[in-house]
Formats: C-alpha cells, sequence, structure tokens
C-alpha cells in the first residue's frame, strides 16, 4: 500500500471528517482548474465548507493510532526548538511601565539587539539592550521559555523587565511570578526585585 | 549547596515528544491490575507467574526499572542504585503519583525568605530511570504558565504531596501548553483529597479543546487522545499524510520491541528491593501502633 496523498485523501481524510469522499475526489482527478491552486488543498477547502470545521484527529482506529509513527522522509523538522534568547529576539515586558503597556497594546514587542554577557545567549537574570517603540532600553531578563536544570522553573514566554540609564526599574511593579533563584544575583538587579509581587 | 554531580546541570531538553503516545496506564489491563497494592496482593495478578510480585508495580514505581538499553545496562551498578533510593525513600515518602495528578512539592530553597519553598501543579511529565528519574509540573499563576521540573530523588526536596490523585487519557500532558489556562490552574492553598485505599485510580477522561493556531509543537502527530481542536484546511494539512504512514513492519519487529522493554524476569528482580521495603514499612507502622 502507498501511503500518500491517495492514501491520505482515500483514508485518512474521510476519516478525519467522518464523511465518505465522492467518487471523483478519490481518484485524486483535480475538482477546479485554477492553475494557482494546487488540487490538494482546493479539495480540501471544498470538502471542509460543507461540513462544521471541527474534526478530531484521534478519531481514527486506536489501534491504527497506536502504530502511528515519523516517517524518516519527512520533508520538514520535528526536532524541538531551543528557545535561546539572542539578538532580535522579542521579548515579553511584563513590568506596568507605560513605555511596556504602550508597546504591548500596540504588538510591537522589545526586540533584544545586545545581551550583556560572554555567550550571547540570555539566560535568567543577564542584562539586555532592546529596542522598543523607536526607544533604546536596557532591561534584565526575568523568564525564560528555554528548558531550565531541575527546580528552576520555565515560564511559556520569555519575560523582560525595563530599567533606566541609572539601573532603577521604569514601572513600579512586576504582574507575574519571578524565579526565585534570580534573588541569589547581586547588583543592580536587586532593584527590579524589590519590585515583585511574587516568587516561583 | 554542593550536590553530587549527578543532579548537576542537564541542559538536554527532558520534554522530548515521543514518536508514539499509546497511553499504556489507560490501557483496560492496566486499569485492571491498577487496583492497588500489597493487601490486595490476591486480587492483583502477580507480574510473572508464581512471584510474589504484583503487576501494579510496574506503573506504581516506574523509576526502579533501568534504562532498557543492552550496552548500559549493569546489573551491579543497578542494585547500588536501588539501595540508594531505598534509603531515600527511608526518609521521603514518594507517593503514588501518575501523570494527571496535582502535585505539591516543597523543597529547601536557600533564596527562599523560610528557606523553604513549594510548588502545587500538575504532573504533564514523568521519565528518568532509578536515581535520575524525574518529573515535571505545571501552573498556571497570574496568567503565566511556569513549569519546574523536580528530580525526584534530589535530596533537597522535602516533601512530596499527592493532592488529587488520578489519572488521565495520555502520558505526558504537554499539549497543556497550547490549552487554555484553566486547564492547568491550580490555587497553592489547594486542600488535598484523600484517596481511598484499595480503590482503583480514577481515570480522568476529560479531552481539552486546544487553542487555535499556531501551537509549540505539531502535537497532532503524535497521536495524543487528550485533546482536540477545529481542524483548519492550510497547505500544511496535506503534508500530514506523510507524517501519519505508519511504518507496518514495526509490530512485527521483535528485536525493536526487546531493545525497548526490560524482560520481566529482571523487572522481578528490579521490584524484589522495594517490595522487601514495603513490608518493613509497614511491619514498622504497625509497632507504631
Amino acid at each position: 500500500m502507498k501511503w500518500g496523498k491517495e492514501f491520505y485523501f482515500s483514508t485518512v481524510l474521510p476519516r478525519l471528517n467522518r464523511i465518505t469522499l465522492p467518487q471523483q475526489a478519490k481518484s485524486g482527478i483535480p475538482i477546479s482548474s485554477h492553475p494557482r491552486q494546487s488540487t490538494s488543498f482546493n479539495m480540501i477547502s471544498r470538502i471542509c465548507s460543507a461540513r462544521p470545521p471541527t474534526a478530531l484527529l484521534h478519531n481514527l482506529l486506536p489501534a491504527e493510532a497506536s502504530f502511528f509513527s515519523l516517517a524518516s522522509s519527512s520533508s520538514f523538522s520535528t526536532s524541538a526548538t531551543l528557545f535561546k534568547i539572542r539578538k532580535l529576539t522579542r521579548m515579553r515586558v511584563v513590568d506596568n511601565s507605560a513605555l511596556g503597556q504602550q508597546a504591548t497594546a500596540a504588538g510591537k514587542p522589545a526586540k533584544v539587539f545586545h545581551i550583556y554577557n560572554k555567550t550571547s545567549v540570555g539566560g535568567l537574570g543577564d542584562k539586555v539592550m532592546c529596542a522598543i517603540m523607536g526607544q533604546k532600553k536596557r532591561g534584565y531578563i526575568v523568564g525564560v521559555v528555554r528548558r531550565q536544570r531541575d527546580l528552576i522553573p520555565t515560564m511559556d514566554t520569555n519575560n523582560l523587565v525595563l530599567i533606566n540609564d541609572d539601573g532603577s526599574p521604569l514601572g513600579t511593579r512586576i504582574t507575574v511570578p519571578i524565579p526565585m533563584m534570580l534573588r541569589s544575583k547581586r547588583g543592580d538587579i536587586a532593584k527590579i526585585l524589590s519590585i515583585a509581587t511574587r516568587f516561583v | 549547596m554542593a550536590l553530587p554531580s549527578r543532579f548537576g546541570i542537564r541542559l538536554i531538553s527532558p520534554f522530548f515528544v515521543p514518536h508514539r503516545c499509546d497511553s499504556i496506564l489507560a490501557s483496560k489491563a492496566a486499569q485492571a491490575i491498577l487496583r492497588k497494592d500489597i493487601k490486595d496482593v490476591e486480587h492483583v495478578p502477580p507480574l510473572v507467574p508464581g512471584s510474589e510480585i504484583p503487576a501494579s508495580y510496574r506503573y506504581i514505581y516506574p523509576d526502579f526499572l533501568a534504562l532498557p538499553d543492552i550496552k548500559k545496562r549493569n546489573k551491579l551498578a543497578e542494585k547500588l542504585n536501588r539501595m540508594d533510593m531505598l534509603r531515600r525513600r527511608s526518609v521521603m515518602e514518594i507517593p503514588e503519583f501518575y501523570p494527571g495528578s496535582v502535585l505539591a512539592v516543597t523543597t529547601s530553597d536557600p533564596n527562599a525568605p523560610n528557606k523553604t519553598s513549594r510548588f502545587v501543579g500538575i504532573c504533564i511529565c514523568r521519565g528518568g530511570n532509578q536515581l535520575l528519574s524525574f518529573m515535571i509540573l505545571r501552573n498556571v499563576i497570574d496568567g503565566l504558565g511556569c513549569e519546574i521540573k523536580y528530580d525526584l530523588y534530589n535530596p533537597t526536596i522535602r516533601k512530596i504531596e499527592v493532592l488529587k490523585l488520578e489519572r488521565r487519557l495520555d502520558e505526558q500532558l504537554f499539549y497543556l501548553r497550547d490549552a487554555p489556562p484553566e486547564h492547568s490552574t491550580f490555587p497553592f492553598d489547594m486542600e488535598a483529597t484523600p484517596h481511598p485505599e484499595g480503590l482503583a485510580v480514577p481515570l480522568n477522561e476529560t479531552v481539552v479543546h486546544l487553542n487555535p493556531f499556531p501551537w509549540k509543537t505539531r502535537w497532532e502527530l503524535y497521536g495524543f487522545r487528550g485533546f482536540t481542536y477545529d481542524f483548519l484546511p492550510s497547505r500544511k494539512v496535506v503534508r500530514k499524510a506523510k507524517v501519519l504512514a505508519p511504518l507496518e513492519w514495526e509490530r512485527f519487529d521483535l528485536m525493536k520491541k526487546y531493545r525497548v522493554q526490560i524482560p520481566l524476569e529482571d523487572q522481578e528482580e528490579m521490584f524484589k528491593d522495594i517490595l522487601v521495603h514495603n513490608c518493613g514499612t509497614f511491619e514498622k507502622k504497625r509497632r507504631r501502633r
């Protein structure tokens, strides 16, 4: 049996959508002659327009699903992302400073363009320079998505707290929990920890 | 704080997504076996015919199983590891829990104001083997998802409490990262609901409806049973067919199974120690009474 486009349209897709395909679609003959649209894409949109859009992948037979695995010839990478904070990484500003809130509302997150350490990969408690709403600001990383060692929390977003040139925080409050581990850091970061509300 | 090197930094990501997620725990056989415990030895089938060890041990104590890699197996090292684990268990109880249970972990933390920190969350993964076994807890705090990985045998852990003992349809719940926050929000002052002894561990069959795309990982590829999502037609959908293709020969590959599993005779040897240990603790408890 061939596991390709044909199999997908004849077996997988009907089960996904709990429908039986018309004979034409099964045989793979193009329905539309529009040159810009690929056959398959057109077919899916046609099928889906005929039924409500919710469908479960798990409607496949459980016994069969358990034998599903990644084919080695897949055309795309499935390896996990490293979530490194590097230059041009977008960060979420988590203090209540006017600048940060304005940027969040406008959908223009802070963009890191320098990291003050030797590896140039940002970690918890590192100082970064970032561009936000056309301004140049510095800030501290207070939450990372990247995997940490045990007992140190990882967050769903990369979090940043903005500071002034003299090292004092721009806002008056941090709205999200902050890793307890940052309290062991020395230096100006103590100033931003004083406005934190909760530690994890 | 000086810790042994085995508790040092390991940035190898523990959150790999396996190729297949057939839920062993949700299977009917497991449900029948998981009826608890030493008291009901007569009702629980033995691991190997004729042995004293109940079959439920391989679900209750998965951390006692060694890495099933033939090249890395070393019976002496495993035995020493097990002795270390039991020594740790005699000091701190590591309760029975499964991915999907809600746990609270108290650790001693030099940075915390009163030198201890407590975290509550749903166990989304349990992995590793022997002394290196770990779990990952997830909770949404102030609208931000936080995950902490705990090594079960880390000596800085003071207490592990099970607030709610239950199982889910999958053994890894990483897809909660792309689910609405209410599915992984638990208050820190959550009260423990005690599990009546002798009853089977309940199976929570909630099916999570995931957020719309984009997701952090393509969860739909791996055969999870515990979530649904809105199916949106796109060009990417066409590529799924390739990925979903089953490799037919795999189910006949005995060597592959052998490489992934530990033979039952070896499992029996591994669980023998914990059985003796449990009997000892039961006797101690009786004496106290």
